[in-house]
């Protein structure tokens, strides 16, 4: 009996080891093998049929121990209609994007829109259509890890249509 | 002791096959309506490490200079044969761009045979810039010819275009070009729409003209923030000397900023040495 509670031990030890392996090793490869192209090809198709492609900006980084942040200037013509995408399937852990009417540092900076990872769980593909275009400054906001060498990217690509 | 074990290993092996069967693959559009958010999270100034500024496509500049009424002058634009002149990488690039705005400014005047002969010197310039990738995946000539006449489509075919460029840009960690050929396609189109409206002074060129101040900023900031060994030192002296123009715009307001007459022809007089510099005698 003794014997089939150790072997049985083993077995459930060896299954828990497992299954840790596993959600460590798909962990990081979620994070470094992205394929920036199909994430980007993603968001082109959000384009059909109104808008056309204008431009696109990968964001890559390594996670750190400190939080990590990054701005976003977008220049937009006040006459056109635009459509801005996130693709954040490259992203392994939680995450902010917030999209501001000023840049950062500036006084009195409204906040426009803004996603967190972790409350769209299930949601990978975001798009916000300004309705009173300007330039429009996004930021990029990465919380702070322990995990090491942990990488990943956001995709971002706008397009336009003359009004 | 083990029961609760086995249950808990039960849990993570079920959780880890849904995340595997369902995370993968999952394309779902999550279209989140336009709101005004009033909370904003606290970001500290040592959060923010990186900026970037993103640069229209000429297309998009050259589609709202068209819609202005940028008419077609045919004798404007940089001469196609003249691709072969340029032998260094910086004249290769800022020409590569001053190509395609003039490329994009024949396709909407249906200017088709001109058209070709840009695609022929963008795609000798690409070539000399090892860019040969996106034009030899595209069949461009063939869906030129075949949508003559059809403004969208060929303005679509552009798209297409630039969107090859930006992708191969990234993929071969060329961002930096990006906004070299920016520069020669910007210019050559402030060029153009600056000498037809001294043809024919248009208010509405005039404002378009006086918008794009919302785009130098970014661009001399992008030059100047890759420029490590101050390649560009002297365009980017250019760029700023044009800049000059726009002290009045402020980005961050919410009213509309015109040039006045005297700094439309100030202006136009700088773009027309700083295009010169650019593309030779």
């Amino acid at each position: 009996m003794n014997l089939l509670n150790l072997v049985m031990k083993k077995i459930v030890s060896y299954i828990v080891l497992i299954t840790v392996c596993f959600f460590t090793v798909s962990f990081v490869e979620v994070a470094e093998n992205i394929d920036i192209k199909a994430l980007k090809n993603e968001l082109k198709s959000e384009l059909k049929p109104d808008f056309k492609y204008d431009s696109s900006n990968i964001n890559q980084f390594t996670l750190e121990p400190k939080k990590q942040g990054s701005e976003v200037h977008v220049p937009l013509f006040s006459s056109e209609k635009y459509k801005l995408l996130f693709n954040t399937a490259g992203l392994p852990s939680d995450f902010e994007i917030q999209i501001y009417d000023k840049k950062f540092g500036s006084k009195n900076r409204k906040l426009l829109y803004a996603i967190k990872g972790s409350e769209s769980i299930g949601k990978h593909i975001f798009s916000f259509e300004p309705e009173a275009p300007k330039a429009m400054y996004i930021n990029y906001l990465i919380p702070a890890s322990e995990e090491k060498n942990i990488t990943g990217c956001i995709v971002f690509l706008m397009g336009y249509k003359i009004g | 002791m083990y029961k609760k074990t086995i249950k808990i290993a039960a849990i993570l092996i079920a959780t880890s096959f849904l995340a595997s069967c369902g995370g993968g693959n999952e394309k779902e559009t999550a279209l989140v309506e336009e709101e005004t958010v009033t909370e904003e999270m606290v970001i500290t100034e040592g959060d923010i490490n990186q900026v970037d500024y993103i640069l229209p496509s000429p297309l998009q500049i050259a589609q709202l200079f068209k819609n202005a009424g940028l008419t077609y002058v045919g004798d404007l634009t940089n001469s196609s044969e003249k691709a072969d002149n340029y032998n260094s990488k910086y004249d290769q690039k800022l020409n590569y761009g001053v190509y395609a705005a003039d490329m994009a400014y024949c396709v909407m005047n249906n200017q088709t045979q001109e058209s070709i002969n840009y695609l022929v010197s963008l795609k000798e310039l690409s070539e000399k810039l090892w860019m040969t990738d996106i034009m030899g995946s595209m069949g461009l000539s063939d869906r030129l010819g075949a949508n003559v006449g059809n403004e969208d489509s060929l303005t679509y075919i552009m798209a297409d275009l630039q969107m090859q460029m930006d992708d191969y840009l990234d993929e071969n960690g060329m961002g930096y070009t990006g906004s070299i050929i920016f520069t020669g396609a910007w210019i050559e189109t402030m060029y153009l729409a600056a000498k037809v409206n001294e043809t024919e002074a248009n208010p509405k060129l005039v404002s378009r003209l006086s918008e794009q101040a919302v785009i130098l900023g970014g661009l001399i900031a992008s030059i100047k923030q890759n420029d490590t060994d101050n390649d560009f030192a002297d365009l980017v002296t250019d760029l700023e000397k044009i800049n000059g123009h726009f002290t009045g715009f402020n980005d961050e307001s919410v009213e509309e900023f015109t040039l006045s007459d005297e700094a439309v022809k100030a202006l136009s007089a700088d773009l027309v040495i700083l295009r010169a510099k650019i593309v030779g005698a």
